[in-house]
């Protein structure tokens, strides 16, 4: 079994690790959004990321267009980009194609990084994963500093832009903020469109792409 | 670096997005659970002789059916050209511009919902009488309200009878619907076959808005083919294939059925059968020949299909109301998820409570649910899709007329067959109107027969005015409006939809 490193405070993290701590339940690491919109909103994250190093851009016809073919720092991102240098599609494409992978990519990533420990549990047919978070305040972070900000009117840095529009992109940011405030909803809105247009453009193909997952058939 | 060719071949992102996809036949079955064929055949036609005493309904069957299939062509050749193609305020949005866009949203809230409550009533009544059948005597408004929580249950959580369970409901029910059929055909009134109710000349006289209208009730929910085109395999060829596929059978279906019917009872008695016997007249009329098993699977069945339909029209209701909350054309409440299940959950708990409204409104005042709430607000749902999709093939016309000079594949006969269609729905609208008071069974001059399409009249201006008021005041929400998901990018794109008239 593995056993989480001691870490001390993590602060910078990536959005994609921000998002996904905000998606699982800090009791007991269990998935709060559904599966396929869950990996949409990491796939944007990951997607974010690329963005945020400078390697990736979003032109106005939302093609993923890569800018520089250096190898990204992480894994996962690496693996990302290997993708978009291999084919050309437009973000509406690249979304769906990665949330079917990327859950299980970014979960691994904060497992590597002892930031979670993955748990299994079986029962008569079902079987359920959870990621508890190897640190309480570590994992609690993502959402308190964002509440934080809001509530003072402080400026959001892009990475908090991204993350703040993904939450909106699935619905998810009343329950992250734990606000009925409608004035805590409207500052991040209006945060979030303050974003650079690549961010604010992949923000927008997110949350299309997961209206169309709620509109679906299937 | 290699760029990959739009086919899917080759392209291993687009060859696993396919493989999550649906099939031609998957899209059949879905698109037919919202047809409900055995409560069209068992129910709708029965009460529709006994309301309107009209006898042409089983040739209205076909003649609406190849509107219909003229409709299909035009519909189809859109839904693969505009993206984000979804329901039909999308195409009227791109062909027709904005307000009639916003018009048509409105009007379709109004028939997906009277067409869901209406089922409500129908699954209420019909299970009473199968349970009073049974010795267990419940009032019809409970087992109303009790479908009502299922179907609210299944929304907000998103369980959707998948495909296995509805093809199998749906084989089966084809299958009872035509044994019930054979057995009556064989043993027709009098020892003779006869094709009265399949005349074209039933069609010509000044019941057939009558006819065509409640016709046209049974196949509301095939329009449902092109609302996935985005989740099909092949949307070019899926979607035409399954549109003209569920038409064809439930054409077959419905005719034969119906005449089955008038020819077991003859077709001088088909009226006053259906009257004294309702929905069981199908039943009754085959339960001689066919044994009593066959009789009750087909009860339990026309109770499965009742419920199939329910949640169908249910999810239809709720996405419409969706995607207006998302847009912003509506409170932006309507466009919240359930995060668990990515259910549309404002849209679902809104249609929910209109469906208690109303069967509580029904209960309280004592109205009749068979013939006041089934037979009414389906007929007032069938309507309403009648008048959506003329408006719909009026826009399929403007806007491949606009689109004449580019890609010109398909361009003409989408016009033609759009211009025939818009012609042909145009006219059995009209003549609905006409005819509104014998289709609700009333007399000629009761207010209701007015009001109740007026209604569609009050929601298109309501629709109208509304964006104008977008137009002036939340400019932003009416540039998107129509664009489907595209809307959530809206804020970015200050340059209008090119394919978008003002």
């Amino acid at each position: 079994m593995l056993v989480p490193r001691a870490r001390g405070v993590v602060r910078n993290a990536p959005p994609a690790d921000d998002l996904f701590r905000l998606i699982h339940s800090e009791r007991d690491g269990q998935l709060l959004l559904h599966p396929d919109v869950a990996g949409l909103v990491l796939a944007g994250a990951l997607l974010g990321e690329l963005v945020l190093t400078g390697h990736l851009t979003i032109t106005a016809a939302y093609e993923a267009r890569v800018v520089s073919r250096m190898p990204p720092n992480d894994a996962v991102c690496h693996s990302v980009l290997d993708h978009l240098m291999r084919e050309t599609h437009p973000v509406t494409i690249w979304l769906p194609f990665l949330a079917h992978s990327v859950y299980g990519q970014v979960a691994d990533r904060m497992v590597r990084g002892g930031h979670v420990v993955r748990r299994e549990t079986r029962r008569l047919l079902t079987r359920r994963v959870t990621y508890r978070p190897a640190d309480m305040s570590n994992a609690a972070w993502p959402w308190a500093r964002l509440l934080n900000r809001l509530n003072r009117g402080d400026e959001l840095a892009t990475s908090d832009q991204l993350l703040g529009g993904l939450l909106q992109a699935c619905d998810w940011h009343r329950t992250v903020l734990q606000s009925r405030d409608i004035n805590v909803t409207e500052t991040l809105r209006y945060e979030a469109d303050k974003a650079p247009d690549a961010i604010r453009l992949l923000v927008g193909l997110t949350e299309a792409a997961v209206r169309n997952a709620v509109n679906t058939a299937t | 670096m290699s760029r990959s060719a739009p086919a899917s071949q080759g392209s291993v992102v687009l060859q696993t997005l396919a493989a999550g996809k649906l099939g031609v036949w998957p899209l059949v079955f879905t698109v037919l659970a919202a047809a409900a064929p055995l409560t069209v055949v068992g129910s709708g036609a029965t009460t529709g002789w006994a309301v309107t005493a009209v006898t042409g309904i089983p040739v209205a069957y076909i003649a609406v059916a190849i509107a219909l299939g003229l409709f299909a062509v035009g519909f189809v050749a859109m839904a693969r050209r505009i993206s984000h193609a979804g329901a039909f305020y999308t195409y009227v949005t791109r062909g027709l511009g904005r307000p009639f866009g916003v018009a048509t949203a409105f009007m379709a809230v109004l028939a997906y919902n009277a067409m869901q409550i209406g089922l409500v009533g129908g699954f209420g009544y019909i299970t009473a009488g199968f349970l009073d059948g049974h010795g267990i005597t419940v009032p019809w408004w409970l087992i109303a309200g009790a479908g009502v929580v299922l179907v609210a249950v299944f929304g907000v959580s998103r369980i959707d009878l998948n495909g296995k369970v509805l093809a199998t409901l749906l084989i089966a029910e084809t299958v009872v619907a035509l044994v019930l059929a054979i057995a009556q055909v064989t043993h027709p009134a009098g020892g003779t076959l006869t094709y009265t109710t399949l005349q074209p000349a039933g069609l010509l006289g000044d019941e057939a808005g009558t006819a065509l209208a409640i016709a046209i009730t049974g196949f509301v929910g095939i329009e449902g083919t092109a609302v996935f085109a985005e989740e099909t395999k092949d949307p070019s060829r899926t979607v035409a294939r399954a549109t003209f596929i569920a038409l064809a059978m439930i054409c077959g279906l419905y005719a034969f059925c119906t005449w089955a019917i008038s020819v077991a009872t003859g077709p001088d008695q088909v009226v006053a059968r259906a009257t004294a016997e309702g929905p069981e007249l199908t039943f009754n009329l085959a339960a001689p020949y066919v044994g009593a098993f066959i009789v009750t699977i087909g009860r339990l069945l026309l109770i499965t299909s009742l419920f199939a339909a329910m949640l169908s029209f249910h999810n239809t209701a709720a996405r419409y109301f969706y995607s207006l909350g998302r847009e912003g054309i509506l409170a932006r409440w309507l466009g919240t998820t359930a995060p668990k299940s990515k259910a549309p959950r404002g849209g679902s708990l809104t249609q929910t409570g209109l469906a208690v409204i109303a069967v509580g409104c029904y209960a309280w005042f004592g109205w009749d649910p068979l013939t006041q709430m089934f037979f009414w607000l389906t007929v007032l749902g069938g309507f309403g899709v009648l008048l959506l999709m003329a408006l719909t093939s009026t826009a399929v016309v403007a806007y491949f007329a606009r689109l004449r000079t580019g890609d010109a594949s398909g361009v003409t006969s989408s016009i033609l067959t759009g211009v025939l269609a818009a012609v042909a729905l145009g006219w059995i609208s009209v003549q609905t109107v006409f005819d509104f008071n014998r289709l609700l069974g009333l007399a000629p001059d009761d207010p209701v027969a007015r009001i109740l399409p007026a209604l569609y009249l009050a929601a298109a201006v309501a629709g109208l005015l509304w964006a104008g008021y977008l137009a002036a005041r939340r400019p932003h929400v009416y540039r998107v409006i129509g664009d489907g998901a595209a809307a959530a990018i809206a804020p970015l794109t200050a340059v209008p939809h090119p394919a978008v008239p003002r």
